[in-house]
């Protein structure tokens, strides 16, 4: 896979992904304007994949083209940070199967810094956001708080 | 004579920088750096030719990060691969960066940072690039750290000074761990340090102390104060062994049993005489305030063996403040100067030792970390 900006110039050969040649697939990738800046001011990316590609693998693509990003993204054992959010289409992996969501072509996938606030203990602070055009449904933001606290655990004192 | 004082504030939101005249009467303010961001840990490196800023920065949303400036902070540099990241086979990933320490003289380029879950690491190159120190990680004690409140950290690197080999470090709950051979190997000197929450005849464990802060002078690396969580402590062998000296100072309620006193996180050595050193008490865990509402800063002089209570210049009614490990300091210029900060915003600071002090700041966000240089 390889990570490339919107209309790329004619003749351009997009590079396989881990050997995969066969039946490439077109993941758009668009990034909070905070992420954008580390990414060459670039709020919309596409990339290229082979087929059965997941959610993971984009980010690791987006993580060697932009390490800047990559490292606000994701830990450094590869975990998603707790208060980042990953999209797919509308839906937060969170809710699919993490990293190991398949994409396919035309996906969109959108990286979003959470609504996330309480403390300045981010440990016990909330986890929301949705989508760039998506209204956030009240009731579906209480759930998912509700869910994200069990995935979380218990906050921790200070 | 320096011209001034030069006070790192980190905060909850960003970093500030105060400057403050000799007579530490005229105080300005910039900032803040990092806005939005938590700021554990900063610290102003001045070997190698350079005035080199280092902080350790937290965004809640993007992870941490250390940063550094060489321009004063008019710019920062925070490479796009971070300075300071656990190896994969650790499983462990940064928290927060609790504490920059640089090397000595001796040790040109080296800066350490100590870090949550409790770490340490060491940079040759001034503090671009970090390794973890793996004897530490390696200990045996490890896996039975437990995290104190605020997270399981290693929030105090202290140097020998004498030994360039020798270092202490402070990790809650941990205790505190002194290695002789540059970090290879390292040896638990929590002897006579006691924890009330363990059973009675099980309180003197030999790791496993909650310890706030170490502080020590330079002139007598033999001798360290130390806060608790339950008491103030000396030791004038190193670390081998441990008294209690905070007996006579406040606490919310009398002394239940043997539990030491008092509660409190900073600990700080008077920069030009050993034998001085000023804590801030508060109520206790359950309560984490300055006691009675009064806020005090305690001195003794005799190192540990009388205490008197300092408040000319501070609020005594209704002063509910916090001040947190690394956010009291003493400044290096004659005579020695004091600054803290709170978690309700402000900077206290005395230009007389303690005698007397004045508000410098206010409703900046909660303090965490104060660091004073000449200017």
């Amino acid at each position: 896979m390889a990570l490339r900006r919107p209309a790329p110039p004619a003749g351009h050969v997009r590079a396989g992904l881990h050997g995969l040649t066969a039946a490439p697939v077109t993941v758009r990738v668009r990034l909070a304007p905070l992420l954008a800046e580390l990414a060459d001011g670039d709020a919309r990316l596409e990339v290229g994949a082979g087929p059965g590609t997941t959610v993971g693998a984009v980010l690791d693509e987006l993580a060697a083209r932009f390490p800047a990003v990559g490292r606000r993204v994701r830990d450094e054992q590869g975990a998603v940070r707790r208060h980042v959010n990953v999209f797919v289409g509308m839906d937060n992996i969170r809710d699919l199967d993490g990293q190991d969501t398949p994409v396919g072509d035309g996906t969109e996938v959108s990286i979003l810094p959470a609504i996330s606030g309480g403390g300045a203990d981010a440990a016990r602070s909330t986890s929301i956001s949705a989508p760039y055009g998506a209204e956030i449904d009240v009731q579906r933001c209480f759930v998912s708080v509700r869910a994200w606290r069990t995935r979380s655990g218990t906050p921790r004192g200070g | 004579m320096a011209d001034g004082v030069m006070l790192l504030v980190g905060t909850t939101k960003g970093a500030f920088v105060l400057r403050a005249d000799a007579g530490r009467r005229e105080v300005t303010i910039e900032g803040p750096h990092f806005p939005g961001e938590e700021v554990y840990s900063l610290a102003l490196d001045r070997r190698d030719g350079r005035d080199r800023l280092l902080a350790g920065r937290l965004s809640m949303h993007f992870g941490p990060g250390i940063g550094w400036s060489d321009d004063g902070g008019v710019t920062w540099t925070d490479p796009p691969e971070a300075a300071i990241a656990f190896p994969a086979d650790t499983g462990a990933s940064l928290a927060r960066v609790w504490q920059i320490q640089p090397g000595g003289d001796d040790q040109p380029g080296v800066v350490y940072a100590g870090v949550e879950p409790a770490a340490l690491f060491r940079s040759a190159d001034g503090g671009e690039t970090f390794t973890l120190v793996r004897g530490l990680w390696d200990h045996p004690h490890r896996a039975q750290w437990e995290p104190g409140g605020g997270g399981l950290c290693l929030h105090t690197i202290l140097l020998d000074g004498a030994d360039p080999a020798a270092m202490w470090v402070a990790i809650s709950s941990g205790g505190l761990y002194r290695t002789a051979d540059g970090g290879e190997t390292w040896e638990a000197r929590n002897q006579g340090i006691r924890t009330p929450f363990l059973p009675e005849g099980e309180d003197l464990p030999e790791f496993g102390q909650c310890v706030h802060k170490v502080d020590r002078h330079p002139a007598r690396p033999e001798r360290l104060f130390l806060q608790h969580h339950w008491g103030t402590y000396r030791s004038d062998d190193r670390g081998d062994t441990w008294v209690s000296i905070g007996e006579s100072m406040p606490a919310d309620a009398p002394p239940v049993g043997s539990v030491p006193r008092p509660f409190g996180f900073p600990v700080v050595v008077h920069p030009h005489d050993p034998d001085t050193v000023y804590v801030i008490p508060l109520g206790s865990d359950m309560q984490r305030w300055t006691v009675d509402g009064a806020c005090r800063v305690y001195r003794s002089r005799d190192a540990g063996g009388t205490w008197e209570a300092l408040t000319e210049g501070l609020p005594q009614e209704h002063a509910y403040l916090t001040v947190l490990r690394d956010a009291f300091v003493a400044d290096p210029l004659e005579p020695a100067g004091l600054w803290f900060g709170t978690r309700t915003g402000e900077v206290f600071a005395s230009a007389d030792e303690g005698d007397s002090w004045r508000c410098v700041a206010r409703h900046l966000p909660p303090v965490t970390c104060v660091r004073a240089y000449t200017a």
